[in-house]
């Protein structure tokens, strides 16, 4: 077995026991990338292997010695690129961004370094978090490694498909309506939403503040708990940053799945719903049942609105957060222009995609004078109604369990012309980030064309610790493992 | 809710975005879709936002410290001169 194939569990415990250099195990990252990306195109920025192999060896150094050591010591992490790093360029995805080169890190990134993780490279994404299949990036399409024809799903397609792949034990997304966990549904991996505030969004490109988080993305569960646990924790630099429940430990739970009591939304298993991915997931929760677990199902109506609120509340933000990208201190700036007012213009039209405008036109829209109480200020209590419909939902059960999406990944260029197809992807992921709740994306078997089928589960607010123990159980009992595909 | 093809432009006006005449004609319709699929949230029963529970920002206190140096703050602008940063004319081209 090559080191690449290991996932976060054994690679560390190999590490640990001396078996397993980090050199050997960036050294297979970096070869994997080799042989597979011209495929899947999951990296924008690979760093000098030089540099990794470097980096890696200090660790080694370092754990000969006997050095006390974190649990990401040593381990190769992919980054996406929305979020800064130092010494490689932060895209977003995106014209505007193509030339920029951060002058700081990312906290996240910070936080990294100091546990000395390995950071190997920045990941392809759609511009800006605006997408749900990586067909929206200015650069290039990333492809599903399970079937290069299919969409990885977005926008974090790039840091899902690295992981899957192999060629990152560990990767860091960003999850707005669903970026994380859909891609790792849609790819077979590990994605974990951290509840809103557990972890620090400085540095991360902002495309709607109230719902942004940065999240961790790996092929089992104790990967994502690492680094979770790593980059976690309040941040003076992000005002909205606070302290959510710590990951009890990674050397299995407390808690069993007779401590457990897991509810299945009615609204997510019917309609729109694809059989085999609803029959995938009721099998799961079934399994979880026959280990202890209470198992209901429940109703939560407000969900089929989930969609349009998040919409309208995170195109609204964006409409803010985008008017930085003006061509003056930074970024792409249009040609030719004689006035600062043309200049604005050029730049945008010059550095936007198609989606990034609809969203931030949209945004406006929403926001401007006549439209603004029929449309934003209605989202927003629409937002509120769907957190106090989730919150009640939590008096009853720790977690809810559902499908991640209610399809298998579809295929490239599919729903590129459709933007209400492609936002429904979104249709079980966007309750979550509009509630401020902790979610994960585990893979629960495949559909009949061979596809990952991904199972979500929500837990309550600040119980991040609860989620992914939850999601432990999951992966012991109900066979929730991650596979290797074959790149076609 | 139809949108017309004044209403976009006037967005993009207010957003800063030139667009193209096909973008216009896309997100005429793009934009329409989305509208009418969002009518769906004027069904749902809404509680008063002014008991919404969301946590507080923590703020930090307002002092001086250490902040990005000039050369790095301006290390990725298009056109900097004496440590400004360069732009047009802010005067409209017509006048």
């Amino acid at each position: 077995m090559e080191p690449y194939e290991l996932g976060y569990a054994k690679a560390m415990e190999l590490m640990r026991s001396g078996e397993l250099s980090s050199r050997d195990l960036c050294r297979s990252a970096l070869d994997r990338m080799a042989e597979v990306d011209s495929r899947v195109g999951a990296f924008l920025t690979v760093r000098e292997p030089a540099d990794v192999l470097r980096e890696a060896d200090e660790v080694d150094a370092a754990r000969s010695r006997g050095d006390e050591l974190g649990p990401l010591a040593g381990v190769p992490v992919a980054v996406k690129d929305n979020i800064a790093c130092t010494g490689m360029p932060t895209t977003a995805g995106s014209s505007s961004l193509s030339n920029y080169q951060s002058p700081y890190d990312a906290t996240v990134v910070r936080r990294l370094r100091e546990a000395r993780a390995v950071v190997t490279g920045k990941t392809n994404m759609d511009e800006f978090a605006m997408g749900s299949s990586c067909e929206n990036s200015a650069f290039r399409v990333t492809r599903n490694p399970w079937n290069l024809s299919r969409v990885p799903g977005g926008s974090s397609g790039g840091s899902a498909a690295a992981v899957s792949a192999g060629m990152s034990t560990l990767a860091l997304g960003s999850d707005t309506g669903g970026s994380v966990r859909q891609p790792a549904g849609f790819c077979g991996v590990v994605g974990f939403l951290p509840s809103y505030g557990a972890v620090s969004r400085y540095g991360l490109v902002a495309f709607a503040s109230s719902l942004d988080q940065i999240g961790p993305m790996s092929r089992d569960v104790a990967g994502a708990s690492a680094l979770f646990s790593s980059i976690a924790g309040m941040d003076p630099l992000d005002a909205t940053s606070v302290a959510a429940t710590p990951v009890r430990g990674l050397g299995g739970s407390a808690r069993g799945p007779s401590d457990l009591a897991i509810g299945l939304p009615v609204e997510c298993f019917g309609d729109g719903v694809d059989a085999a991915v609803a029959t995938r997931v009721r099998a799961a929760a079934g399994a979880v049942g026959d280990a202890g677990a209470r198992v209901v199902e429940l109703s939560l109506p407000s969900i089929r609105y989930a969609v349009a609120a998040y919409h309208v509340v995170a195109d609204a933000e964006a409409s803010t957060n985008l008017a930085r990208y003006d061509g003056v201190g930074y970024g792409l700036r249009g040609k030719g222009a004689r006035d600062l007012d043309t200049m604005y213009r050029r730049s945008r039209r010059e550095g936007f995609g198609l989606e990034v405008k609809r969203r931030v036109v949209l945004g406006t829209f929403v926001l401007s004078e006549g439209y603004r109480d029929r449309y934003y200020a209605l989202a927003r209590r629409v937002r509120s109604a769907i957190a106090a419909e989730l919150a009640a939902a939590f008096e009853d059960v720790d977690l809810l369990v559902m499908p991640t999406s209610p399809t298998t990944a579809f295929g490239v260029g599919e729903r590129i012309d459709d933007p209400l197809a492609m936002y429904l992807s979104d249709a079980h992921t966007v309750a979550a980030n509009l509630a401020g709740l902790p979610a994960v994306s585990l893979p629960c078997g495949h559909d009949d064309s061979g596809m990952p089928v991904g199972l979500q589960l929500i837990g309550r607010r600040m119980a991040d610790g609860a989620v992914l123990d939850g999601a432990r159980i999951f992966e012991e009992v109900a066979g929730c493992a991650c596979e290797l595909p074959e790149i076609g | 809710m139809a949108v017309s093809r004044e209403t976009v432009l006037r967005m993009a006006d207010l957003a800063r975005i030139a667009l193209d005449e096909d973008d216009v004609d896309r997100l005429v319709v793009d934009l329409g879709r989305v509208l009418d699929y969002v009518e769906m949230l004027a069904d749902v029963e809404t509680p008063d936002l002014s008991a919404a529970g969301r946590a507080a920002a923590h703020l930090r206190p307002d002092s001086v410290g250490e902040s990005l140096a000039t050369e790095d703050a301006l290390s990725n602008a298009p056109v900097v001169r004496h440590d400004h940063l360069v732009v047009p004319a802010f005067l409209p081209e017509e006048s």
